[in-house]
């Protein structure tokens, strides 16, 4: 008899083999929205980040682990499919950590996940994952399986058939004569999961769906529009629905005006004329969409080179990173960049292909909206700290594949715990902590762990914390301006002192925003 | 009679006196200095070796073992076994394989098998030793070969080296990955891999770089249990040490051979070279 825990480690490890397996193929089938041939790549790094969440915790109980997973999605969503399956999980998630693994609560959960995906779509689409993921969990609602693996049975032979019918329903995929890419998705990843549980099943005729055609004669190339607005955040508004149904993929970056719009349309020429009577716009400019797949299949022949962007603060951080090989950014706590001026030194650099290093978890989701203002090739991997990402870099070479560059970046981010050592900006309660302003605070993950009015001392209960987290055994720390020479190897003694198995590496960071930043592995 | 013979070359870089205790037949590879012949790791010391070589006033190249010296090997323990089982340097680099092969095929009325390890340095080291281990306990040919196998397929080997100098020059690494390394001041990670020298990491110290080595012992730890350990190095004790203590924080080892590589070896590295190979 399996455990909860590892009932749901094995189905989605086995759901990532399934899309791991597919993922040229679904590439291939990405006609809709945009064909740009990377939904089987983008729902597998999104359930990438899931499982490496799931596996990096070990805490083993359920609940923990499904937290991870639906941390893992969020921070690993990207494209249309790959946001829809992580708003699908997280539902379902939110309803199995109630209680353990059973039909009922199965079901349950993905009733929940499918809401939460309609709900989460602005113009929701007939014919996509989004029916799929819908008609799987209506058959399901009606036959009430008992067992949890007759729950994945019905389900994946509900998911099968309306996969099929996809093709009948939306205009562009019939034309092209295949199937929804995203839906083919998810019959991939319950038999993948399947498999891994050991429940036999029929597979789908993947053969048969899998055909190449010739992208133009099926859908007119959309192109990339970008403009500046300046107008009161009441008329974005106005503006916003009236140019959400010119297009998709609608962005708008900016907290005050002027903002800047970003979508994906057939009508530039209208989306501006309907802009302009809303305000003044500025900076036009649009750039055709060709499908990745074509860009990849042209490129393919010479070497592709990945371009690392790092953000992070302090003159030393920067250089290690430069000295590393990736190109660097100035920002991090207090000094955050816009979702613009990411962009533009994403426009800047000549790689084809481009990975950001946030370092920081404020600059993540600011992160994701620089992709979506730039038509450069490039992913992020949501580094929390310049630890993180300095672990990331050593996996950096120029010449590896994407995918695997990717996956191989994050994974070294992931070994890495961090923590910081700030300085308390205001007096505070937080129940058995009583924190003065001025005082130095030790954080890892958003949880309090140390105070006090001295460093040294808050720094060890940091590290202490640290590695009850995780029982690592290579400390690296980056000095920032506040902290003397002294200090530092004062704090670095007295580490080795308590934690004789740890062994320390200093860098200089500079002026880092931050006395210390710390990272275990 | 034993049943048994197992013979490899200097590359293995198999410490002398477990070679000895273990019977296992070593091969020379050739060093030519300034074209005089010595052979590896018995003609000339490795101190001497490396002293001539950060000089950098002589001309030094290297060169397999003749079929004749595999031969004459062969023909000497012909007697002693029922059969011989030898394992060479990744034929992607050396005529070691094309040697010891030829030699075989001249030595009648014996079974002799030629094994071409993809690996070299303390990884076929320890396949050597996995081997003749097996041999020495009384097993069959066909189970020594298996045994071999084993470690050869399960053997990883890296490498952290001081500078790229020196497998530049020896051409077994392209110029390019070597320019860049020593551009940005990083400490490259490498593993020989199937015959080839593949980039790991890049890390910004050589401390980071045998920690990389250390985790990627750790990580086979977890996936597969204790490791057989062996660490290896050119003029670089210390850091050998070093390694084999973060390994041994992180991993659960069996057994633990360090060695230091032959100057053969030693010239396609450069001194400085820390590595480790683990199945």
């Amino acid at each position: 008899m399996i455990t909860d825990v590892e009932c749901i480690l094995k189905f989605t490890a086995g759901a990532l083999d399934g899309l791991r397996a597919k993922r040229q193929l679904l590439n291939r089938l990405n006609v809709f929205p945009v064909p740009d041939g990377d939904t089987g790549t983008n729902m597998y790094l999104t359930l990438l980040f899931g499982v490496v969440e799931m596996k990096r915790d070990g805490s083993g109980t359920f609940r923990e682990s499904l937290r991870c997973l639906s941390r893992g999605v969020i921070a690993g969503s990207r494209g249309n499919s790959g946001f829809i399956l992580c708003q699908f999980i997280g539902g379902l998630v939110e309803i199995l950590s109630h209680g353990g693994l059973s039909s009922e609560r199965i079901v349950t959960g993905m009733r929940k996940g499918v809401d939460l995906a309609y709900g989460s779509v602005l113009d929701p689409r007939e014919g996509t994952i989004l029916t799929v993921l819908r008609e799987m969990v209506e058959k399901l609602e009606k036959e009430k399986p008992d067992k949890p693996e007759d729950v994945i049975r019905v389900a994946h032979k509900a998911a099968g058939i309306s996969l099929m019918r996809t093709r009948e329903v939306l205009e562009p995929l019939r034309k092209a004569g295949v199937v929804d890419a995203g839906g083919a998705g998810v019959v991939a990843a319950l038999e993948g999961g399947a498999e891994a549980l050991g429940i036999s099943l029929e597979k789908i005729d993947w053969e048969s769906l899998d055909i190449s055609f010739d992208y133009k004669d099926v859908v007119a190339p959309k192109s990339g529009l970008r403009f500046v607005i300046e107008c009161s955040s009441a008329d974005l508004r106005d503006l916003k629905k009236d140019i959400a149904n010119l297009g998709d993929s609608l962005i708008i970056a900016g907290s005050s005006s002027p903002y800047r719009i970003h979508i994906h349309t057939n009508f530039p020429f209208d989306v501006v004329r309907v802009a302009k009577s809303y305000g003044l716009v500025s900076g036009v400019a649009t750039s055709e969409l060709v499908p990745k797949e074509k860009i990849n299949s042209e490129k393919r022949k010479s070497t592709r080179h990945a371009g690392v962007l790092s953000i992070c603060l302090g003159e030393g951080l920067a250089s290690v990173f430069g000295s590393m090989g990736v190109n660097v950014m100035r920002g991090g706590p207090g000094k955050q960049p816009s979702a613009a001026a990411i962009a533009e030194a994403l426009e800047e650099m000549e790689h084809d292909f481009l990975i950001v290093l946030p370092n920081d978890k404020d600059l993540i989701p600011t992160s994701s909206m620089a992709l979506k203002l730039t038509e450069k090739n490039a992913e992020i991997i949501p580094t929390r700290s310049p630890l993180q990402g300095l672990a990331a870099c050593e996996e950096y070479f120029e010449d590896r594949q994407p995918d695997e560059l990717i996956e191989r970046m994050l994974q070294a981010s992931l070994r890495v715990v961090p923590a910081w050592i700030k300085v308390a900006i205001r007096n505070a309660d937080f129940g058995n902590i009583r924190v003065k302003r001025g005082d130095y605070i030790g954080i890892i993950e958003d949880d309090l762990v140390a105070s006090g009015d001295k460093i040294l001392p808050v720094a060890l209960d940091t590290v202490g914390a640290l590695l009850r987290r995780k029982k690592g055994s290579y400390l690296t720390l980056v000095r920032g301006v506040g902290v003397s020479d002294s200090e530092s190897k004062a704090i670095d003694a007295a580490i080795r002192e308590r934690f004789d198995h740890v062994l320390t590496d200093w860098v200089d960071g500079g002026d880092t925003g931050c006395p210390i930043m710390m990272g275990i592995e | 009679m034993a049943r048994v013979g197992v013979v490899t070359c200097s590359a293995a870089c198999i410490p002398r006196e477990l070679a000895d205790s273990l019977n296992i037949s070593i091969v020379p590879l050739s060093l030519i200095i300034d074209d005089k012949p010595y052979m590896d790791g018995i003609e000339i010391s490795t101190d001497e070796f490396y002293r001539i070589l950060e000089e950098g006033k002589s001309k030094i190249s290297t060169s397999a073992p003749s079929p004749g010296r595999y031969l004459e090997v062969f023909k000497k323990i012909a007697s002693e076994y029922e059969s011989i089982l030898c394992l060479t340097v990744t034929s992607k680099v050396s005529g070691d394989y094309a040697s010891a092969k030829y030699a075989a095929g001249e030595l009648e009325k014996k079974v002799v098998e030629v094994i071409d390890s993809g690996t070299a340095a303390t990884g076929l080291g320890q396949a050597a030793v996995a081997a003749a281990r097996a041999a020495a306990q009384g097993a069959s040919f066909q189970e020594v070969k298996e045994e071999a196998m084993r470690v050869i397929s399960e053997v990883r080997l890296f490498g952290a080296i001081e500078t790229f100098e020196y497998l530049r020059r020896s051409g077994r690494v392209n110029s390019l990955i070597a320019f860049t390394a020593e551009f940005l001041n990083i400490k490259p990670v490498f593993e020989l891999y199937q015959g080839e020298i593949r980039n790991t990491a890049r890390t910004r110290s050589k401390i980071r770089a045998l920690e990389k080595i250390a985790s990627l012992a750790r990580e086979r730890y977890e996936e597969k249990g204790p490791i057989n350990l062996a660490v290896f190095h050119a003029t670089s004790l210390d850091e050998a040490h070093f390694l084999k203590e973060r390994i041994f924080a992180q991993a659960e080892c069996n057994e633990v051979m360090i060695a230091e590589l032959t100057p053969v070896m030693g010239l396609h590295t450069g001194p400085g070279l820390v590595g480790a190979s683990f199945y």
